[in-house]
């Protein structure tokens, strides 16, 4: 039925050969680093090391893991995603469910949109908020990481999108039956979001396991890190050779293998979760209207 | 019927107003009250007597802020940075969707999406890692630099190829997900178009100029007009994470700026000026091009 011209039949293979060189090289920088992870010091210092690793240990790999600070920071990463993501999401809820209520049935609803809206657009910055964050004496405790960004704008406009889309009527016939709205909420409209959760869950997981910058300045010890931020700490004493006298004293070039192990644990969570991530990304993004 | 209508309408709220409540006291403690924060750009902010006590000088700190011999250096390398960024993120996102999308394998399609998606989930400690190893004088990237040249690059030391290493490794981590963004609007677009135009006897390419092309500038526009509200946001984390003094001169922008002057140097009223000056600029921006998206594409983004 289709007439496909020989132009096209020659376009469409070139287009296969680029797209797959293109999505060749991203698989082997993650190749690469972990063949570098894999090696022993000496090759890969001496920058020999492609795509297999050469002369195979698991030594780096052993001696990041039995670091007692990758123990303690990744404890203190997980403690923050836990008490951060529940505090996330019952945040959402908070803000989704009032809002998914159109202006008819909540009357002050467009109010609170815009308290929340106006946080988007103004930040007293991150000065202001640091010393106030120091004046409430939560410097040093899991709160810093947990409270500023306790109320994710963004995942709670996806959520309330979702919520609209629950049809009144059913919840019209809950309250018939006599259901309060905390009732409904609890009972019909939390469980059919279920889907939705799932999305804004994971994006605020993923949130918490990469954040590192408010580690770094709510956090005086090195020891209260998360692992992000001790990550961040390991990679500014990396070996940067900016200059040809760096070359000559080849600071640090034994560390590349045991750095490269480290930025590999750092990715190994994300990577676990990456398949239902991206399948949630798509209806996100639709939820999230950014549209069309 | 009316009056179960009128009643459901008229049903107690108070429940409503108390599910908002978390959810108001913390926005209020951590953003509205650090927004009071900003009197300290205004003030001779000394940490021991606090913000009610530290004396007011006006617009002293940003008289000094506009005189720094380098402010006006990191406010253009914030501006080239970013419009660079968003320029090459959604002409590469474009490019690949626009071919992906004209390949017939299914696994090929989705495995391309797939790949291209992971580098967007990393935190740049993760991402600037790998490419500070990769572009570091003895890194793979230089490795194929000698092919060409017995000079090495100083990606990270070269005022000028720094740039290119920010706006080229941030493409790379991002074109993903504006690719997933403009499939979204491919998919959007009525396949009978493409049959009648079949009809008519167009081919492919011009399938793609007269249908495709147009069929995705309105998100194309939404995403740009979005790009203007962040465009003093270069990308703190990855310059943070990869920069150094030696790259001051084309990669020092507004946020590490303000950083370096808050925290190392503790020039706490400096730092909330040039943060406050950076929020304007942001803030006009954004109100501009939703003002602009509306006009135009008849869209409220906010």
């Amino acid at each position: 039925m289709k007439h496909i011209s020989l132009s096209y039949k020659i376009f469409t293979c070139f287009a296969y050969a680029f797209i797959a060189a293109i999505m060749l090289i991203t698989l082997m920088v993650f190749m690469h680093i972990i063949a570098i992870a894999l090696s022993a010091a000496g090759p890969a210092g001496a920058n020999i090391v492609g795509l297999v690793p050469i002369d195979f240990t698991t030594e780096s790999i052993r001696q990041a893991i039995g670091d007692p600070m990758i123990h303690r920071t990744f404890f203190n990463s997980l403690g923050r995603l836990f008490l951060g993501v529940a505090f996330n999401i019952v945040m959402m809820i908070s803000v989704a469910y009032p809002l998914s209520k159109d202006n008819s049935r909540f009357p002050m609803r467009n109010f609170y949109a815009m308290i929340v809206l106006i946080t988007m657009l103004f930040s007293g910055g991150l000065v202001p908020l640091y010393l106030w964050i120091k004046q409430l004496n939560l410097l040093d405790t899991v709160w810093s990481l947990v409270l500023p960004n306790g109320v994710p704008v963004f995942l709670c406009i996806v959520l309330m999108n979702f919520f609209k889309q629950i049809p009144a009527d059913i919840e019209d016939a809950a309250y018939i039956d006599g259901a309060s709205h905390f009732t409904t909420m609890v009972m019909i409209d939390i469980p059919l979001a279920k889907p939705a959760f799932a999305t804004v869950t994971l994006f605020a997981i993923i949130n918490h396991w990469n954040s590192w910058f408010d580690g770094l300045i709510y956090m005086k010890s090195p020891s209260l890190y998360p692992y992000a931020t001790y990550l961040r700490m390991l990679i500014e004493r990396m070996d940067r050779i900016q200059s040809i006298e760096d070359i000559e004293n080849l600071i640090n070039i034994g560390q590349r293998p045991l750095m490269m192990a480290y930025v590999i644990i750092g990715i190994i969570p994300i990577a676990v979760v990456y398949p239902f991530l991206q399948k949630h990304v798509k209806s996100g993004l639709m939820l999230g209207g950014v549209k069309g | 019927m009316h009056g179960i209508a009128k009643r459901l309408k008229l049903r107690s709220t108070y429940q409503l107003h108390l599910i908002v409540l978390p959810a108001l006291i913390v926005l209020v403690l951590f953003c509205y009250i650090p927004m009071f924060g900003i009197v300290i750009a205004f003030q001779d902010f000394m940490p021991t007597k606090g913000f009610i006590g530290s004396p007011f000088i006006g617009l002293e700190r940003f008289r000094y802020l506009f005189t720094l011999p380098n402010f006006r250096n990191v406010v253009v390398n914030s501006l080239v940075i970013a419009v660079l960024k968003i320029a090459f993120t959604q002409l590469t996102a474009v490019i690949m969707a626009l071919l992906i999308s004209e390949l017939r394998a299914e696994w090929f399609r989705k495995s391309a999406q797939s790949i291209a998606l992971f580098p967007y989930f990393l935190p740049w400690v993760v991402l600037g890692g790998i490419s500070i190893d990769i572009f570091s004088v003895r890194g793979a990237a230089n490795s194929i630099v000698q092919l060409f040249t017995s000079e090495p690059i100083f990606f990270l030391g070269d005022p000028g190829w720094y740039r290119v290493f920010l706006v080229s490794t941030d493409v790379w981590k991002n074109y993903g997900y504006t690719m997933v963004i403009v499939f979204a609007a491919l998919t959007a677009i009525d396949p009978a178009l493409y049959e009648s135009a079949m009809m008519d006897g167009a081919n492919r390419f011009k399938q793609v100029l007269h249908i495709t092309v147009p069929g995705i500038l309105p998100t194309l526009m939404l995403l740009l007009v979005l790009a203007l509200g962040g465009i003093l946001n270069a990308g703190f984390d990855q310059v943070f994470v990869t920069y150094n003094p030696l790259v001051y001169s084309s990669g020092d922008i507004i946020d590490t700026m303000v950083y370096r002057l808050g925290f190392e140097q503790g020039q706490y009223s400096l730092a909330t000026a040039a943060g406050i000056f950076k929020s304007i600029v942001g803030f006009i921006l954004i109100t501009t091009s939703n003002w602009m998206a509306q006009k135009f594409l008849g869209y409220r983004v906010i």
